[in-house]
């Protein structure tokens, strides 16, 4: 053992002192030193400073971090030498991991404890796994932008911040369910509520708030969120990351394996939101018709969620009034839905009654909206001149089925019309409904959302965004080899997008199906790539590190490597083998 | 309509003869319940044809009672002899086999007959419910076990007790049935019964069996509006009655059958409906080159993930101001919830974009001489309107493209959005149903018996599920899960893993692009999602289907594709999966043996295939034609109007009644 000494106190072997402070790099901490060699194991060392400590604690967490060197010590057989360590080494004994706080896609807050000591794709796999989030690689951390932090702690009164902190999962198997949640969510109410906030869907976000929310203005905007992504091959520790500190977790690869309402809730959930948000907020544009199955569905979705209706079919809330009920039934009717039928046939048909004032546009004619008794049955539609004639022959009947429903509500005008095409084969016959105080509950019907489930629905949702043509387009600011001026590089699951930083056209797209090779020179910060037929494109990064060029391309191309028969296990080699690069080894 | 009084004579004798041959065969003892139903059904039916209505009202003769009054009584004969002739049946199976076959040929009614027969026994299998006709098949099951003789008593018990029961079922479901007239491409005509349940890919089915034509996957219907000059096909998901049913009854629009390439263009060369690079017209060459495995990566992207992509397209195109002979150019943009346009003035932004039309309520429609019919600026137009309009309206909007390539990327466009994963699933169901077709005739023989029943089967699922809103029957699933174990999906990734590993760091070489892309069945569908076998892997039939591929088409055959040698041993393993598959194609399907994967098999008749599958099958074509005469096929299907192609048989039937005995007064 180091420190052999003469009588004389003398040390008479190669021994040299190791002094190393307890702690999470704070300089003030106590610290412990120690006799060592060049020959001394780390494991040897972990021992003598723990028995230096002296102190009753679980020390199985702890482990040496090398500041100078930015570097866990974390090979127990490795020597002093073999890391190079002098006696000028600053060491720090502390835990590998530290709470940070998870601002969820949700944007919800979530303390946690999170690995400062593995690479970030596996601290956000063990997060995920926490979290109850499948397929982790599609998501990762962003630092928390800067700005305003101050201001907003003065004004903003506390808000909830979750805790997980405590939980402690068993390593390896996937967490039993328990109470319809993961088993570890089941341990206090806390936890239980916790697991709530990440399975169901949020209320929607306050108008005012929402309005005060910056909104991208340009696609150069779009790119600022893309320079703060973690680098998946450090750990948090050599990012710089403290522990308390704020971390964002996103989706942020937009390939989405094996989406499965059943068993991902808290994915689901979150992707909803995040997708929900990534709308609100405008990072991704759409039509006013898009817009609107947003909202109906967002609508929907709310309204499941606050009845607490989560995981049944929806249609069976007894809060539906009859007018809802009417409207669903036409849903179902419409869409011919065979499960429902059968349900219908056994369940009396609701029906809709009321005065409304219908209007039939004609040629030549002056006449108005008129006022009738309109029964609502069914498919059918039949009006008569009043309530009394109600059993009678109807002025006439109209078979709704197939027809077009397009709601025009003016709320502020207090005018609540439907307008009905109804198909013949001569054409359409268009009619109009005038009801008194009809409210724009019609917007839900109008999309065939009602009968959706609350996963149904998020799902609905999800692809509706998916289906939009900029979806899961990532933005960099670039300057290709060659040209004068910054461009939009953007990035999506399947290939690279050259777009016109101005006025936003697409000027060249490349598949990467169709791509050879990439490669990064570090030096130059710049992104070279080979695709078929030695079509070759080379840029350098301008808003963000071109390592994260560089990890969006390898990481995509390692999520498209995935398949279902390796189920859920990945091969985290490969990952960090597309992904790193020499900066990170 | 040119029927004459001897039209009646020869439905009559017609409908008996099936009758006849109903109670002779085993697995047609279903048939009898399909025929009751006919009359009910036009009442139902009556809403849409007030005619009908009328004519059966009128039609209280004595004929028509009579009519009835035999066939229900050959119903009840026939389901008492269905008993007797399960016993027998095991002796008989080639007899019955052979008379199913002509029976496949002949009437169309019998077919359904058949099916439903399928239907059973998948039914029985499998417990499916909801369709109440199925019980009764449970005949064709019988066939195989032929040993224990108590058990089969009490066996022929239960199922004479669930004939029963199924025969009520059947009385109680209303199936709407309808004649319809198919045009075929020789100008030549066949009609067909179908009824409410069956989808276009059931009816493209039977008349594969009809026409012994290659099964490739251009076939389609295909419906033409003379009076609008707008045709399109049918969607093999959507349900053709229900299609029928929008056509008025003075209608002259005809239903064809024939091939048409663009209907499953954008599987074949995928590349040249997303890859079009915009603007840049590059692309012939390039894109043709595209190899089958990029293509299949291509699709799979582009149709396997949690939304299909809707190929980017947009572009000036010419429309058709309401009500007027002016066409006005406009710069239109397709996305998945509709077409929209740039208005005058705005950008191509989202938020900008005015909504032209969404597809929800639409069905697309290609205009054939609309250059002549509505002064458009070229023939390449295309139309969009709700399938209920029949005649000229300002509803129908009509568009009109620069080239043939523009309006094909717009037409397979816009039905990408309308109809999704279904167009694809639709399309692997067609290639699956193609590739067998293919692999049996190249096969020959080889156990004309034993896929037989596997051919019933097939059809089993499909109308088993009847879904009234035409979704894909389930049936799709177990086809593509067939061939997806074919492929050895996990080894060949395996296989390519390593090869992404080799080349770490940055410089990582695209992983398709390793070596091992020579490798027979690419996975077609890396997430093989439940739903997708691919095609890939199943042999094309004859020209069909994206080519590319390098190895001849045995390579490829999925492992059940028997070869030659192929015996009992070989068989029992496949059976399941096995079973299914050839069903869709073969024809006639000999019953009998076909049962429990060949346990029983005589050793499968010779090897050189003497064509056994072809030789069994004209036969009864051909003897089965003379008694159904031509005219036959002519004088039902015009009730309506010279291409009525809707009409119910038993519609005609009175038709004809009433023909006969105005001339007799």
């Amino acid at each position: 053992m180091a420190g052999m000494k003469t009588a004389s106190g003398d040390y008479i072997d190669s021994s040299w002192e190791l002094q190393v402070f307890v702690g999470e790099e704070d300089p003030e901490a106590e610290s412990v030193t120690l006799r060592v060699t060049g020959e001394s194991h780390i494991g040897g060392v972990l021992l003598k400073i723990v028995e230096k400590i002296n102190r009753k604690q679980d020390w199985s967490d702890h482990a040496i971090w090398w500041e100078q060197k930015r570097q866990w010590l974390l090979q127990t057989h490795w020597t002093l030498d073999k890391y190079g360590i002098l006696a000028d080494a600053r060491l720090f004994f502390g835990p590998q991991h530290r709470p940070v706080i998870l601002r969820l896609p949700n944007r919800r807050a979530l303390r946690l404890r999170a690995s400062f000591s593995q690479p970030l794709f596996q601290a956000v796999a063990a997060i995920c796994r926490l979290l109850s989030i499948r397929h982790p690689e599609e998501l990762s951390l962003l630092r928390a932008p800067e700005k305003k932090e101050k201001k907003k702690k003065d004004k903003e009164p506390e808000e909830e911040v979750y805790d997980l902190s405590k939980v402690v999962l068993a390593g390896g198997v996937a967490p039993a369910l328990f109470r319809g949640m993961p088993a570890h969510f089941s341990d206090s109410a806390q936890t239980e509520a916790c697991y709530h906030m990440l399975s169901r869907p949020q209320p929607p976000p306050d108008p005012l708030l929402l309005q005060r929310l910056p909104r991208p203005s340009s696609l150069s905007d779009k790119t600022q969120l893309h320079s703060r992504w973690l680098d998946s091959s450090r750990c948090l520790m050599q990012q710089g990351v403290k522990a308390g500190d704020v971390l964002w977790l996103r989706f942020k690869y937009y390939s989405f394996f094996d989406l499965d309402p059943k068993t991902d809730p808290v994915r689901l959930t979150q992707l909803y939101e995040q997708a929900r948000w990534d709308l609100l907020l405008e990072e991704i544009d759409c039509t006013e018709e898009e817009m609107m199955v947003f909202a109906a569905l967002q609508y929907h979705i709310n309204k499941l969620s606050q009845s607490g209706e989560v995981g049944e079919p929806a249609g069976t809330d007894p809060g539906l009034d009859d007018l809802d009920a009417a409207l669903s039934n036409l849903e179902v009717k419409l869409e011919g839905s065979a499960p429902t039928d059968v349900l219908d046939s056994l369940t009396t048909i609701p029906e809709l009654k009321d005065h409304l004032r219908i209007f039939r546009p004609r040629k030549l004619t002056l006449k108005g909206y008129r006022q009738h008794w309109v029964v609502f049955k069914e498919t059918t539609l039949s009006y008569y001149k009043n309530q009394d004639e109600a059993p009678g022959d109807p002025i006439q009947q109209l078979n709704l089925k197939g027809c077009e429903v397009v709601p025009d509500v003016n709320v502020s005008g207090q005018k609540f019309c439907i307008k009905l095409l109804v198909p013949s084969p001569e054409g359409m016959s268009e009619i109009y409904l005038r009801c008194q105080d009809l409210t724009p509950r019609i917007l839900e019907a109008h999309q065939n959302v009602a009968q959706l489930s609350l996963a149904e629905a998020q799902l609905r949702f999800i692809q509706a965004w998916q289906s939009l043509p900029d979806f899961g387009i990532s933005y960099v600011m670039v300057r290709f080899k060659g040209s004068r001026k910054d461009e939009i590089l953007g990035i999506a699951n399947n290939r690279l997008i050259r777009i016109d930083l101005a006025v936003g056209d697409v000027v060249k797209t490349w598949r990467f199906s169709n791509m050879r090779q990439w490669n990064v020179n570090w030096d130059i910060r710049q992104v070279a790539i080979e695709f078929d037929e030695h079509i070759n494109v080379a840029f350098s990064c301008v808003s963000a590190s071109c390592r994260i060029v560089h990890e969006y391309i390898g990481g995509y191309i390692f999520l498209s490597t995935r398949e279902r028969a390796r189920g859920e296990e990945l091969d985290e080699d490969l990952f960090l083998q597309l992904t790193g690069g020499h900066e990170a080894f | 309509m040119g029927e004459s009084s001897e039209d009646i004579d020869q439905m009559f004798s017609t409908l008996l003869g099936e009758m006849d041959l109903l109670t002779q065969s085993l697995g047609v003892d279903t048939l009898p319940p399909p025929d009751p139903k006919p009359p009910r059904a036009e009442f139902n039916y009556s809403v849409g044809f007030k005619d009908l209505n009328e004519s059966l009202n009128a039609l209280e003769d004595q004929d028509l009672d009579a009519l009835m009054a035999d066939l229900v009584a050959d119903i009840s004969e026939a389901e008492q002899r269905t008993i007797q002739a399960q016993k027998e049946s095991s002796q008989n199976q080639h007899h019955s086999a052979s008379l199913q076959a002509s029976n496949f040929s002949g009437a169309a009614p019998l077919d359904y007959g058949t099916n439903v027969a399928a239907i059973g026994i998948s039914q029985y299998k499998e417990d499916l419910p909801p369709p109440p006709a199925d019980p009764v098949l449970d005949l064709p099951l019988p066939p195989p076990p032929p040993d224990p003789v108590s058990q089969e008593e009490k066996e022929a018990q239960a199922k004479a007790d669930k004939i029963k029961l199924a025969l009520e079922k059947l009385k109680e479901a209303k199936v709407k049935k309808l004649v319809v007239k198919v045009h075929m491409n020789d100008n030549s005509t066949k009609s067909l019964m179908v009824d409410e349940r069956q989808l276009a890919r059931d009816v493209l089915d039977n008349l594969f069996e009809k026409t012994h034509c290659d099964c490739n996957v251009n076939w389609c219907l295909y419906e033409i509006y003379p009076e609008l000059q707008i045709e399109r096909f049918f969607e093999d998901h959507e349900n053709v009655v229900e299609v029928l049913s929008d056509w008025t009854r003075d209608t002259e629009n005809k239903v064809l059958f024939l091939e048409k390439e663009e209907k499953y263009a954008v599987f074949k060369n995928p590349q040249n409906f997303y890859l079009d690079n915009r603007g840049k017209k590059e692309s012939k060459e390039t894109s043709e080159k595209m190899n089958a495995k990029n293509k299949e990566s291509l699709l799979e992207e582009s149709f396997c993930g949690t939304s299909v992509i809707v190929p980017e397209l947009e572009g000036a195109l010419y429309l058709k101001e309401d009500g007027k002979k002016s066409w006005k150019r406009r710069y239109f943009l397709l996305r998945a919830s509709g077409i929209y346009y740039v208005p005058k003035g705005k950008t191509k932004t989202s938020r900008d974009l005015a909504c032209f039309i969404q597809f929800e309520n639409v069905n697309i429609y290609y205009g054939t001489q609309h250059k002549m019919k509505y002064k458009a600026p070229t023939d390449y137009c295309f139309v969009l309107k709700h399938p209920q309009i029949q005649k000229e309206s300002q509803y129908i909007k009509y568009l009109c493209c620069d080239d043939a390539r523009t309006l094909n990327q717009w037409v397979m466009g816009i039905r990408i959005a309308k109809y999704g994963k279904t167009l694809y699933d639709n399309y692997q169901r067609a290639m699956a149903k193609a590739g067998l077709a293919s692999r049996w005739t190249n096969l020959g023989t080889v156990n004309a018996a034993a896929p037989a029943q596997p051919a019933q089967l097939s059809t089993g699922p499909k109308t088993g599920t009847p879904q009234p809103n035409g979704q894909m029957p389930q049936a799709a699933h177990s086809v593509s899960a067939v061939l997806q174990e074919a492929q050895t999906h996990a080894e060949t990734w395996k296989d390519k893993k390593p090869a992404l590993g080799n080349h770490p760091q940055p410089g990582t070489p695209r992983a398709p692009q390793a070596p091992k892309s020579s490798l027979p069945p690419p996975p077609p569908m890396r997430r093989s999602s439940d739903t997708g076998g691919s095609p890939a892997t199943t042999p094309k039939a004859k020209g069909t289907g994206g080519g590319g591929f390098l190895a001849p088409p045995i390579d490829f055959l999925p492992p059940p594709p028997p070869p030659p040698p192929m015996d009992d041993l070989e068989l029992p393993p496949p059976p399941p999966d096995f079973m299914e598959p050839p069903p869709d194609f073969v024809p006639p399907p000999p019953p009998s043996c076909a049962g429990p994967a060949g346990s029983e098999l005589p050793p499968p008749p010779p090897p050189p295939p003497a064509l056994a599958p072809d030789s069994a099958r004209p036969p009864p074509a051909v003897a089965k034609r003379p008694p159904m005469p031509p005219k036959r096929h002519e004088n039902p299907a015009p009730p309506g109007g010279a291409g009525g192609g809707e009409q119910d048989f038993m519609s005609d039937l009175m038709k004809a009644l009433q023909k006969k005995r105005g001339n007799v007064s």
